[in-house]
């Protein structure tokens, strides 16, 4: 197992150099970085605009710039932003934010997940297995913003009717709030619900399908029969026999999917003003940054990637039967 | 089974036959399978009708979706103004039609550039397999480290924002998946005995793709074009949402909801309405892929996964 996870990490490394690199030709590309500045009134001195031309490395060619920014993240070091403040310094509460927002979501979609799945998939073509079929069609059909923009209207409704501020859709706390321990942890768990649970429904709704396709895999094998007719109990035939090898095929899925909770949660951020990674993509985006952009590609990539060895790992240990190589 | 005109004359009458003499191509079981999926064909009547609303309607309008001066502002839905006007007076109605306009010919064009790309790289990964194979899914490897969403953010910003530019980019970014499945067919097709036997006939690899592998992996590929249909869609408006993609004054839905999601008190329609109108449209093609699935692959289990 260990030559393979050192090959995966060397493929791995491969891997983020390519994208990171291909990202920072395009965005290099995409505008002037200075465009902005240079239109500002009254217009700044030549002198400022030629330090930090040289400051961003703007008189190199851009397929040789790239080596400036590896240089230095290299040695820990992100780089400066085009208002001259080091992405390091702003980016690791981000992508604390983010992280919050990303796991809570995919805990509370994998718990609901595997519940739907695997009560479809035992009582299949009951009025649940077609009720949670329906619905998550539904549900992987909503875009992503405009889910989020419905829960934050029925939230609005739902706080007028009760005369007390139960949902927060704006940031992921109340500035300036101190209530205690207790106080600001409500206060956090208020401003998460809503957009936990808009990223959540995303991906609920594919990861509920596998997971029924493969507990009704489960359920129609033999050595399920064989338990049964031990004489082992049915709930316990369906919880140590039929659920433990059906999450197997989930761990892949989930890995897969991860990249487009990421996507999903730039959407998210968007909508519930959450100050997070999504939030520095689009601004980095929008101001052609390459710094910012390449920290938040450096950190989203390196999470895919993390993530698929994380899974191809634990799929090998669920599942003796699969060998690395 | 309706009528076997060539059924046996001595067969009993009134005893139902299990076999005819004339066979049905593959093509014609698919068909007959796809239509007797009931939510399939609804979800194909109504696509087709709101499609066919969206292009033809407009035409018939007094003023296009542009128009706004003689219109009330903020008006609430009413029989002039089907899903009521903006704070300006554009009549959303309109708007809406000329968003689905907008998501469906992106979303047609990133499907058919996706596929092509898709199959054409696939085709060679899995028809040719070692180097060439190897390197081109690393490539793919290497696109799907980074998020559709993120991709498709940066490239449009690189190249700028006309409809059909971002469905060239969409398309492309969603060539990676399609590739690896058109491959992983290709891997397991090119293995049978048919291959073999046509490859002993002196069959040539031209030959071979053309008339043995791809059309024995149209199955998945159909299935994968209509998910790429609902995928553009919903990767569209996600952009526009966030303020890329179609750029005012054209409108797309995903602008509108933009424009609706902060008004979704004072002026409900100008969010739900878009809204709804991605909704069906997604909703449906995922249904009409779904009823495709199940008619094109009878040995799967009616199980939806």
């Amino acid at each position: 197992m260990l030559p393979f996870i050192v090959r995966r990490l060397l493929i791995s490394v491969v891997v983020l150099f390519v994208s990171t690199y291909g990202v920072f030709i395009l965005a290099s590309y995409s505008g002037n970085p200075l465009a902005t500045l240079s239109t500002r009134q009254p217009p700044p001195p030549p002198s400022t605009i030629n330090a930090l031309k040289d400051q961003l490395h703007l008189n190199t060619p851009v397929p040789l710039r790239y080596f400036y920014w590896l240089g230095g993240v290299l040695h820990g070091d992100l780089g400066k932003s085009i208002n001259n403040i080091p992405v390091k310094s702003q980016i690791f509460a981000r992508l604390g934010t983010t992280t919050e927002l990303v796991f809570v979501a995919m805990i509370v979609a994998l718990i609901l997940a595997v519940i739907a799945g695997v009560v479809s998939a035992v009582k299949q073509y009951s009025v649940i297995d077609y009720g949670t079929t329906f619905i998550g069609f539904i549900l992987i059909s909503i875009p992503t913003f405009w889910m989020a923009g419905l829960l934050k209207d029925v939230a609005i409704r739902i706080n007028q009717d009760v005369g007390s501020q139960i949902f927060s859709f704006s940031g992921q706390s109340t500035p300036d709030y101190s209530g205690g321990f207790f106080g600001n942890l409500s206060d956090r768990a208020s401003h998460l619900i809503l957009p936990t649970i808009t990223l959540a429904l995303i991906s609920y709704a594919s990861w509920s399908r596998y997971q029924r396709a493969s507990m009704l895999d489960v359920l129609n094998s033999d050595y399920l029969r064989l338990a049964r007719a031990k004489g082992v109990r049915w709930r316990r035939v369906l919880v140590r026999h039929g659920l433990r090898t059906a999450l197997i095929p989930l761990t892949t899925v989930v890995a897969i999917g991860f990249g487009a909770i990421i996507g999903g949660a730039v959407v998210t951020e968007t909508v519930f003003d959450w100050h997070g990674m999504g939030e520095y993509l689009v601004q980095a985006v929008n101001a052609h940054d390459t710094n910012q952009l390449l920290a938040w590609l450096l950190f989203s990539a390196l999470a895919v990637v993390l993530f698929n060895l994380i899974a191809d790992v634990l799929y090998a240990v669920l599942d003796p039967r699969i060998r690395l190589g | 089974m309706t009528s076997t005109p060539t059924a046996p004359r001595q067969a009993e009458p009134g005893v139902e036959r299990e076999f005819t003499v004339a066979a049905r191509t593959q093509w014609q079981m698919v068909t007959r399978r796809f239509f007797a999926h009931k939510l399939a064909m609804i979800s194909l009547t109504v696509f087709v009708i709101v499609v066919g609303v969206a292009f033809i309607l407009p035409l018939f309008m007094k003023h296009d979706f542009h128009y706004y001066k003689t219109n009330p502002l903020s008006a609430s839905p009413s029989a002039k103004h089907l899903f009521g006007t903006d704070s300006i007076g554009h009549d959303v109605f309109a708007e809406t039609l000329r968003g689905i306009q907008v998501s469906v010919e992106v979303s047609m064009l990133a499907m058919v550039i996706g596929e092509a790309l898709g199959i054409v790289i696939g085709a060679i990964a899995g028809f040719y397999r070692g180097w060439v194979d190897s390197l081109l899914m690393r490539a793919v490897d290497v696109i799907l480290t980074v998020p559709v969403l993120v991709l498709v953010l940066v490239l449009s910003t690189a190249v700028g924002g006309s409809w059909w530019i971002i469905a060239l980019i969409i398309g492309g970014v969603s060539a990676a998946p399609t590739s690896r499945l058109v491959r992983s067919v290709f891997l397991s097709l090119r293995e049978r005995e048919y291959v073999e036997a046509a490859r002993a006939l002196g069959a040539t690899d031209k030959r071979i793709i053309w008339r043995h592998l791809l059309p024995n992996s149209l199955g998945p590929i159909i299935v994968d074009a209509t998910l790429a249909v609902a995928g553009a869609i919903l990767t569209e408006s996600a952009l526009s949402f966030i303020g890329f993609g179609i750029q005012p004054p054209d409108v797309s839905l995903g602008n509108l909801i933009n424009q609706g999601v902060n008004a979704s008190q004072t002026r409900p329609w100008l969010f739900y309405f878009p809204g709804m109108a991605i909704i069906i449209v997604v909703l449906t093609v995922n249904f009409i892929g779904d009823g495709l699935r199940d008619a094109l692959d009878p040995t799967q289990q009616r199980v939806r996964a």
